[in-house]
């Protein structure tokens, strides 16, 4: 569905004008995602996960390296092409707080990609009434602005409006990390649901191992703005390679709710 | 340490006044690490918030809050001063969205010790970025919120939590966006503070939850519904919600719950769990249950379990 081939992508780390420094965030990235698959990307904070994210969907340019989406070279896009991307593949944003609009409305954030479809108002307004009960808000949340709802609603509505359109994969940056368990695992339910009913790809971001664990066919271990390690899931929990994979491993069993070390 | 008696939060809205923080009473004792866990949107924030008398403009506090004896909610603007910082520090939720995008971490750091009348060396502001687990400090001192990760400015939150060394660290999400080998970092230096501080902690990570406090108190729709010593509560937990919450966790079987947040302007009556609770009961429908004490520190808002 989704391969990329070799990216590179620096940012300059220095403020001052004329001395630009660069540090490499990504370097040397190749995978692909294939269709109907769940991939989940884990690693360090810092390591490039969203820079990476963001390349895809063209929000960051990559240095080089090419993304190829179904066939069709997506990594400089033309209108024509970016068009086709953005149909095809939606991202749903690590802070939600932050990728809505401050000032719009929770309802005309979620009803306008689908205006953009040329649909009637009262479609329109059926298809966001449909969408918020799918991450399970309702119709009292609709009137407010994203600073009146709390930080889990709001990510409710970032993952609402990014269905709204169907797309064939959907990149999902932590979204669930500001949520409950319970929300977290309804959410998971929800994705699974669409994944299976619109046939969708999923590339998740995620910090929670045992998540992860749970729902990825793939996983792929991101450090220092590299791949260390792409495998089966199953692999890569139960027969870890890269230290850095091992020593994830280990924090997340130190952690666990069955382990009473740290006390 | 800190004493919080019938706290509520209210807001005039559309529908009519909301109250996202309901007669919430609780303790806090010295050096004890207290947290609240509870769905997304059943006002711990707010309920955090309020007692830095940080809410918005429109909301309305009542309720008693002392620190070491002192009532903080009828205070002047002036005065809070004198608490924010010094008695109470504050790891706000999403720092993405909080800090200031023009000010470099140097100066977010300058500006809240400043506040505060704390000295603001260029060593101090390293070692609290170092504390955090940030590598490279004195570069990143001078870097912008957009230059860095998610899970940076998370730590970075921290740092300016505890820069000003309150008597209570309110930590309102500390380890979101975080790595768990980072998670476990810092997990272990809070734990550290611990034993100098108190520390309100929200969080929804029960892992985080579960190595680091004393107390856990569960809040649903507005409500306390359960307070509990740690081991107690993650052994066994006593409301359906706590319960229901602990099997939703990917450790666990990783069920939601079934049905939905009430909605803020239609709270079921009786018992605010009611419609997803399969151990409701009649009386369930009409009264609303108090919290109640039931064993040892345990107290739980229940009928069927008091
Ligand atoms: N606009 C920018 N300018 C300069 N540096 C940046 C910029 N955006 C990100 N970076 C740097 O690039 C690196 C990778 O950032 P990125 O946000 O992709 O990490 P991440 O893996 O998503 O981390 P997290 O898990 O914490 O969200 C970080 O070191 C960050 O400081
Ligand atoms: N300014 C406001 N006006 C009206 N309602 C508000 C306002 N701020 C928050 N609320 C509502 O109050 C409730 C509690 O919000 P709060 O931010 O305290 O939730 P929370 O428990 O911290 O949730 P999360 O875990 O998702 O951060 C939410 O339902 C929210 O929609
Ligand atoms: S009071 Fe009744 S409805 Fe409420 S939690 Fe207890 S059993 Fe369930
Ligand atoms: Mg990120
Ligand atoms: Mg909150």
């Amino acid at each position: 569905m989704l391969e990329v081939k070799a990216l590179d992508k620096s940012y300059s780390s220095s403020t001052i004008p004329f001395r630009k420094k660069s540090t490499k965030v990504l370097e040397n990235i190749s995978f692909r995602i294939n269709k109907h698959e769940t991939l989940c990307i884990v690693g360090e904070s810092g390591c490039g996960k969203t820079t990476l994210a963001k390349c895809l969907v063209n929000l960051e340019k990559p240095d080089n390296g090419r993304i190829i989406l179904e066939g069709r070279d997506v990594t400089f896009p033309d209108r024509k092409t970016l068009s086709f991307l953005h149909t095809k593949v939606q991202m749903i944003f690590q802070n939600a707080d932050t990728s809505l609009n401050p000032r719009h409305l929770i309802y005309d954030s979620l009803a306008e990609p689908l205006r953009l479809q040329c649909q009637n108002e009262d479609n329109v307004r059926k298809r966001v009434l449909q969408l918020l009960n799918h991450v399970g808000l309702s119709e009292e949340h609709l009137h407010r602005y994203p600073h009146q709802l709390s930080g889990g609603q709001n990510q409710r509505i970032a993952i609402a409006r990014s269905i709204a359109l169907h797309p064939d994969l959907l990149i999902a940056d932590e979204i669930t990390a500001a949520l409950d368990v319970s929300v977290q695992a309804q959410i998971l339910q929800l994705l699974k649901t669409l994944k299976k009913e619109m046939d969708m790809t999923l590339l998740f971001i995620s910090h929670d191992l045992a998540l992860v664990k749970r729902i990825a066919d793939r996983v792929a271990v991101m450090q220092e703005g590299k791949i260390v390690e792409i495998n089966d899931t199953n692999e890569v929990f139960h027969n870890p390679q890269s230290p850095y994979t091992k020593q994830l491993i280990s924090s997340m069993s130190k952690l666990s709710l069955n382990n009473h070390d740290l006390k | 340490m800190l004493s919080i008696r019938d706290l509520r939060v209210e807001f005039e809205s559309p529908h009519g006044l909301i109250m996202p923080v309901d007669s919430v009473d609780m303790d806090i004792l010295d050096k004890e690490t207290f947290t609240i866990i509870g769905e997304s949107g059943c006002g711990k924030s707010l309920l955090a918030n309020s007692l830095l008398g940080l809410l918005p403009r429109d909301a309305k506090v009542s309720g008693k809050v002392h620190i070491d004896g002192e009532e903080i909610l009828s205070l002047k603007k002036k005065e809070w001063r004198r608490i924010r910082g010094n008695k109470i520090g504050l790891v706000f939720q999403n720092p993405s969205a909080s800090l200031n995008p023009v000010f470099n971490m140097h100066g977010h750091l300058y500006e809240t010790l400043k506040y505060s009348n704390k000295p603001s060396s260029r060593d101090k502001m390293v070692s609290l970025l170092k504390k955090t687990g940030i590598k490279n400090p004195l570069r990143r001192l001078s870097q912008y919120p957009h230059q860095l990760s998610g899970g940076m400015k998370q730590r970075f939150a921290i740092a300016l939590g505890i820069a000003t060394d309150p008597d209570i660290l309110i930590a309102d999400e500390p380890t979101n966006g975080l790595d768990v080998t980072v998670k476990l970092k810092i997990v272990q230096m809070l734990s550290k503070l611990h034993s100098e501080r108190s520390i309100l902690l929200i969080t929804h990570d029960l892992n985080v939850a579960y190595n680091l406090s004393d107390k856990i108190a569960v809040m649903y729709a507005g409500e306390l519904v359960e307070i509990a010593p740690v081991n107690s509560f993650f052994e066994k937990p006593i409301h359906p919600y706590s319960s229901q919450l602990l099997v939703s966790h990917p450790e666990k079987e990783m069920l939601p719950i079934p049905g939905f947040t009430p909605q803020l302007t239609q709270r079921p009556q009786g018992c605010r769990f009611h419609p997803r609770c399969a151990l409701a009961s009649r009386k369930c429908k009409h009264e609303h249950p108090g919290l109640e004490k039931i064993e040892g520190e345990r107290y739980v808002r229940c009928f069927a379990c008091a």
